[in-house]
């Protein structure tokens, strides 16, 4: 293969992957404002579709508690993976070791057995204390799972020059709640923001574990839509798949533009 | 020694937090695998059962195995075949245009998921429009409920996760050995592969880990492009936890999968501790 069959082929194989990737989203988007009910026709924009969304109890009540979720788990992880990436940081012991190991097997565990073994310790625990399946249990079983993105994420900006500084500001007299406060705090702010942006667009998306953890009126917005989408392509999916996206989208942009200005530095 | 104190209480509350609500509860899974299921639903623990070892011969569940795992190992493939020439492709780019691309590609990575498997419905259903183009050349009315649509979903969707890893290796290896291989009249092929191939391996490995993974245990993939019939190791144990109340035999499935992603990881870290070497 000559130089410039090479180029080419490479070039096409970009082409062809951005086209695979982006084109089923665009066109999802597009249908979310055509007039028909069918999606193979065209026959004009409009926005009723979008306000059937609005006028939907249900869903606007799943929106909620998917919202109420996100924001506890995303509060309490952000606290409790903060505390272990600084633990993983400054002691060095067996026992650090092996929380570094263990903390990626929330991360790559199988959403569907993670759901199992929730739901199976939940139903466990209801014989002993009065807790019903619902946002509790959705907040708690969202939490297992971020704290350990978090923890990564801060984790990954825990650097020798934040040793050093931390050092400095201890040999300067300034007790641990100084130095976290004046020091540590400010030097992970970045990995902080993107770390709160990361957990609740994991716990607002996420969908195989809130279905098992979730009781009858607590359903968050995924789930619901996941219900929907299994029964059929209609505008109105469309549309709210389309919002959803576009959600977690600007979200993700955040989260880039945060971890790209730190780079700068 | 009053830091060092306050260090270790640091990681406290969310170690006390993951032993209580992750650790303890993947004990308990185990547990049911030696319970059985009851007339009612419920599972008894009266005395130890082997019935879930029983039932996986019983339920045919072999099969599936095997299709969950061809499945993954095809998506695997696929996601390489167009990841790795994609990511060499970024990699020589400019900053500009890499920055951009990197840009387009990191944002199918965290974007709702559950949209993005709609989205590839409507290509797949009855006149969408991957079936149209096909039906130019093959008589199909519709790709939904098929195992391609699934293969092509999973694809679709696992992608960026082997490309991302891939090319933060490539970024990574210095352009001074590739140019010295070509002053050494090494021919372009034998350059790639003796330096940029090998060099970007454990990108490769980690790609392929984060893509083989969720693909056997896909639960929404299979069951918004494969239909509620098609069986693969997600779907399974969601329907013996959900529908069949058979836990026992749920939480050995899942046990299963554990034990494949666990073989996983094992081989990823055998890599990175070569690479480090």
């Amino acid at each position: 293969m000559n130089v410039f069959n090479r180029k080419l082929g490479l070039q096409l194989n970009y082409v062809f992957v951005l086209i695979f990737i982006y084109l089923p989203i665009f066109l999802m988007i597009a249908l979310s404002f055509n007039e028909s009910k069918y999606f193979n026709q065209w026959t004009g924009f409009t926005f009723k579709w979008y306000q059937q969304l609005f006028e939907n109890q249900n869903l606007i009540s799943a929106f909620n508690n998917s919202v109420i979720v996100a924001l506890s788990s995303t509060i309490l992880s952000i606290i409790f993976g903060f505390g272990i990436a600084l633990f993983m940081f400054r002691v060095k012991s067996r026992f650090s070791k092996t929380i570094e190991k263990f903390i990626y097997v929330p991360i790559v565990i199988p959403d569907v057995t993670m759901a199992a073994m929730m739901l199976v310790f939940f139903v466990f625990l209801s014989n002993f204390f009065d807790l019903k399946l619902g946002t509790l249990t959705t907040i708690i079983s969202h939490t297992a799972f971020n704290i350990s993105f978090v923890a990564v994420l801060i984790g990954s900006k825990f650097t020798r020059k934040l040793k050093v500084l931390e050092e400095a500001a201890s040999d300067l007299y300034a007790n641990n709640v100084q130095v976290i406060k004046h020091i540590t705090l400010p030097f992970v702010m970045p990995a902080i923001y993107a770390s709160v942006i990361l957990s609740f667009i994991l716990s607002f998306d996420e969908v195989v574990i809130s279905m098992f953890v979730t009781g009858p009126g607590s359903t968050t917005l995924p789930v619901y839509v996941f219900s929907m989408i299994k029964k059929g392509i209609t505008p109105v999916v469309n549309s709210i798949s389309s919002l959803m996206l576009i959600f977690s989208l600007v979200l993700v942009s955040g989260v880039l533009v945060l971890s790209g200005k730190d780079e700068l530095k | 020694m009053k830091i060092s104190k306050f260090n270790n209480l640091l990681g406290l509350p969310g170690v006390v937090f993951l032993t209580i609500f992750f650790l303890t509860p993947s004990l308990f899974i185990f547990s049911y695998i030696f319970g059985t299921r009851t007339s009612t639903g419920k599972t008894s623990f009266d005395k130890i059962y082997f019935d879930s070892f029983q039932q996986i011969l019983d339920f045919n569940v072999l099969p599936i195995i095997s299709k969950s795992f061809s499945t993954a190992v095809i998506v695997t493939l696929l996601c390489l075949v167009f990841g790795y020439p994609f990511a060499y492709q970024i990699r020589k780019f400019s900053n500009k245009y890499k920055y951009f691309s990197l840009f387009l590609i990191s944002i199918p990575f965290l974007t709702n998921f559950l949209a993005r498997t709609y989205a590839w419905k409507i290509l797949v259903s009855k006149n969408g429009l991957l079936t149209r183009f096909l039906s130019i050349f093959t008589d199909t009315e519709t790709l939904l409920f098929t195992d391609f649509a699934v293969i092509l979903g999973m694809v679709y969707v696992y992608l960026p996760f082997m490309i991302l890893p891939i090319f933060s290796s490539l970024e990574n290896i210095d352009d001074s050995l590739l140019e010295s291989a070509r002053d050494l009249y090494a021919n372009p092929f034998k350059t790639f592969y003796y330096v940029t191939f090998k060099l970007s391996l454990p990108g490769v490995i980690a790609g392929i880990v984060l893509t083989f993974i969720p693909s056997l245990g896909a639960y929404i993939i299979p069951q918004i492009l494969g239909g509620s019939k098609a069986m693969y190791l997600g779907n399974f144990t969601v329907l013996q936890y959900i529908q069949a109340s058979n836990w026992p035999l749920g939480s050995l499935v899942s046990l299963i999968i554990l034990i494949f992603m666990a073989i996983a990881i094992n081989i990823l870290f055998k890599f990175e501790g070569q690479k480090n070497l």
